[in-house]
């Protein structure tokens, strides 16, 4: 599985440098430029990942940022990356341009997500199988669908998980073990002629 | 189904292709753009701008009429409101209510101007606003006066206009919103606009949604999402919900008897510690050759239960034993005398005196903290199947009453012998879910051509003499539309109908009132002079037209 996220993880230094460059931007917002390229790329990715269209996926992510800048006044440091709080901006971005129907809510997978699956679930991994895994993703609601995707699709720690969506490591953890624990009853209850 | 779409092996995106997208001089320089002012945003031109300039010109040439003082939200008229409160604020211009006094009412709100605030309607409509919603500096009160229309009656009653591109409009759901401050229109934040939630009465899923300009009275489409459950599903999603927690809960309980049968019991052997009513011995032997034993300190040998020869060996003298170890953790005693004489016995060593006590106290405090754990996983147990015989006893219920549901819902239905919509949809709880930063009149729609004419225009009676109609409405009673004809599109001398039962409301130039009934095309046909039964004024109301209408809506 690729990491999306090889930058997560920040040293003291690094997590400095960021709160240096964001007390400029509060200033001069030019002085956000190095977070835009810092973190642009996985911004989109997080925001394609969940949808259709890979250029409105790029407009979205201009949107993010657009609104991380009208909004950086707001923004108070707590010890954790930005990226989590733009994380949350691209979230509810995302649902604004579903609820306007711009753009419609996909599930973006892998051949080596399906096969993570299957060796999890213990199942062989076959057309049938993958039918049934895609169903059982779509019957997830929102919530565990989005742990799913972040734990097995973007591969995150479960400590960024809790940062973004504001719940504890532990907490994350749970929730994707019951989200997964779901799934595999969902996966167990269809069969692939239905 | 949530009906999300699953692209499998999406095509891949290069870090180098995304980074050559990258545009942050773009995002700046729309940052810097200033906002726009509300005035130029589409949705403002499309209902309160345009209601505003029109307000201008109108007040310019119209203020100071007295005919005029009941068409729009002017000064006077807002004033008017603030001093008698109780009174409904006054149509927009393009609202014809067939009758003011008995307009449908709208329910009052009054909030504060800087709070989040949600209000309910009767109808269960969730209108929600937050604490800068309002584009105001004042703290006064706002008045939030809300109506939503259910029914073909009650939107006729209002005279709300239902035409939408020379087609009619069937409703799903419609909601006036209207909001005052000290008796003047407050203004919405577009920024921060107002979210409503409109409970609707029928499965949205072929309507669309517009908006009403006021001046214009033209609908335009209106973004929405729509959301909807059916009581039958919501219980048939708690079944599934209890079904699959049922089923977790199954599984965690297998998985805690699981652990319970693999807590391992400290052996009173693992400690070298004598078994009860065991058979105790001491044997001398040489230390060099077992340093094991040496090492546990004071040692006795115990033999192993079940050796039937250890009577024997108690009743003779023995010259000689060997000790062999079994590497299992016992030792095999050989003992032997000089008449030749051989037995032997399994044994292992046992602790006595202080190394047994320290021993015991290992093995006793290792088996508490296994009891310890064995009886909190026990608890545990206990918990889950508490819960799940509630849940399957709710699951139970739920079933019943959802059969029973069904069951009843069927005999309605036989028993009017009629399928209708309405009945179909009385277990549907749906919501158009919107946001607005203007007020007005917001309608879940679906436009129904309208029928062909029926033919030569009638002549028009009431009591006895003959009216010329203004306007004509056509209620197909098998349909939830309503055809309008000399307003609009729509000429009072080509009317038509569908070939069901039909109530006809025709409206006299002279404001008087009447209607008429036709069975089906041929019945109408029948008779060119059209004799309208008197719709008094008193019997301007809803319930009236609902019951000449035949509208017995169930609200979901």
């Amino acid at each position: 599985m690729s990491r999306v996220n090889p930058i997560y993880h920040h040293s003291e230094k690094k997590l400095d440098q960021e709160l240096e460059w964001i007390t400029l931007a509060k200033s001069d917002p030019k002085h956000f430029a190095p977070l835009y390229e810092k973190y642009h790329e996985q911004i989109f990715r997080y925001v394609n990942q969940r949808m259709d269209d890979t250029e409105l996926a790029f407009d979205v992510t201009s949107q993010v940022f657009l609104k991380a800048l009208k909004n950086l006044h707001k923004f108070e440091y707590r010890g954790v990356p930005l990226g989590s709080w733009l994380y949350r901006i691209a979230k509810s971005e995302l649902n604004q341009a579903f609820r306007d129907r711009k753009a419609k809510r996909a599930i973006n997978i892998e051949k080596t997500h399906v096969a993570t699956f299957m060796e999890v679930f213990h199942e062989e991994e076959n057309k049938i199988n993958k039918k049934r895994l895609f169903r059982a993703l779509d019957l997830l609601n929102d919530g565990d669908l989005q742990l799913i995707e972040m734990r097995y699709f973007e591969d995150r720690p479960y400590k960024e998980m809790g940062e973004i969506l504001e719940i504890t490591e532990n907490n994350a953890k749970v929730k994707t073990f019951r989200a997964l624990e779901k799934l595999k009853i969902h996966f167990n209850k269809i069969y692939g002629n239905e | 189904m949530n009906n999300r779409k699953i692209i499998y092996e999406p095509e891949k995106i290069t870090s180098e292709e995304i980074k050559q997208r990258r545009d942050f001089d773009n995002v700046i320089s729309n940052l810097k753009k200033p906002p726009s002012p509300f005035w130029k945003l589409t949705g403002f031109w499309g209902t309160i701008g345009t209601s505003i300039v029109a307000l201008l010109i109108y007040n310019n040439y119209f203020l100071n009429t007295d005919e005029n003082q009941n068409n729009a939200y002017d000064e006077n008229i807002t004033q008017t409101i603030n001093n008698q409160p109780n009174q409904l604020p006054n149509d927009t211009k393009c609202l014809h209510p067939v009758s003011h006094e008995n307009d449908v009412p709208f329910e009052t709100f009054e909030i504060a101007a800087n709070s989040d605030q949600i209000i309910t309607l009767e109808d269960g409509t969730e209108i929600s606003i937050s604490s800068n919603s309002f584009l105001t500096k004042d703290s006064d009160p706002i008045e939030i006066k809300a109506r939503t229309f259910s029914s073909k009656s009650e939107a006729f009653l209002a005279g709300v206009p239902m035409d939408y591109n020379d087609e009619a409009f069937e409703s799903a759901g419609m909601v006036e919103l209207r909001g005052f401050q000290n008796g003047e229109v407050v203004k919405i934040n577009p920024e921060h606009p107002i979210e409503v939630r409109l409970s609707l009465y029928k499965d949205p899923d072929t309507f669309n949604f517009y908006q009403l300009n006021d001046n214009s009275g033209k609908w335009t489409e209106y973004p929405v999402e729509y959301t909807k459950s059916n009581n039958s599903n919501k219980e048939l999603s708690e079944i599934t919900q209890l079904e699959l927690d049922i089923d977790l809960t199954s599984a965690k309980i297998e998985r805690i008897d699981k652990e319970i049968a693999s807590i391992e019991f400290p052996n009173r052997e693992d400690y070298n510690l004598p078994m009860e009513n065991s058979k105790k011995f001491n044997l001398k032997y040489d230390p060099f050759e077992f340093p094991e034993l040496e090492e546990l300190g004071n040692v006795q040998f115990e033999a192993l239960p079940g050796q039937s020869n250890y009577k024997k060996v108690l009743q003779h003298v023995w010259s000689d034993f060997e000790l062999i170890d079994l590497k299992d953790g016992n030792y095999e005693v050989i003992f032997s005398n000089n008449r030749g004489l051989q037995e032997s016995l399994n044994v292992r060593p046992i602790l006595q005196g202080n190394e047994f006590d320290k021993a015991f106290t290992k093995y006793y405090n290792q088996r508490e903290a296994k009891l310890k754990e064995r009886k909190l996983l026990e608890e545990e147990k206990k918990e889950l199947i508490e819960a799940n015989k509630k849940r399957n006893q709710r699951l139970i219920q739920l079933q019943k009453e959802h059969e029973q549901a069904i069951i009843e819902a069927r005999n309605v239905i036989n028993v009017e012998n009629r399928i209708n919509n309405e009945q179909k949809n009385s277990l549907l709880e749906a919501s158009a879910d919107f946001k607005t930063s203007s007020w007005g009149l917001f309608n879940s729609d679906k436009p129904i051509a309208y029928p062909d004419p029926i033919g030569t225009p009638s002549t028009y009676t009431l009591a006895g003499q003959t009216i010329i109609p203004n306007e004509i409405y056509v209620f197909d009673l098998k349909k939830d539309v309503r055809y309008s004809y000399g307003i609009g599109n729509q000429f009072v001398e080509s009317i038509g109908m569908n070939n069901n039962e039909t109530i006809f409301i025709v409206m006299g130039k002279n404001n008087e009132i009447g209607y008429f009934k036709a069975s089906n095309k041929k019945d109408f046909r029948s008779n060119k002079v059209k004799a309208l039964t008197v719709i008094k004024h008193d019997q301007i109301n809803v319930d009236f037209f609902k019951r000449l209408l035949d509208e017995e809506r169930v609200r979901a």
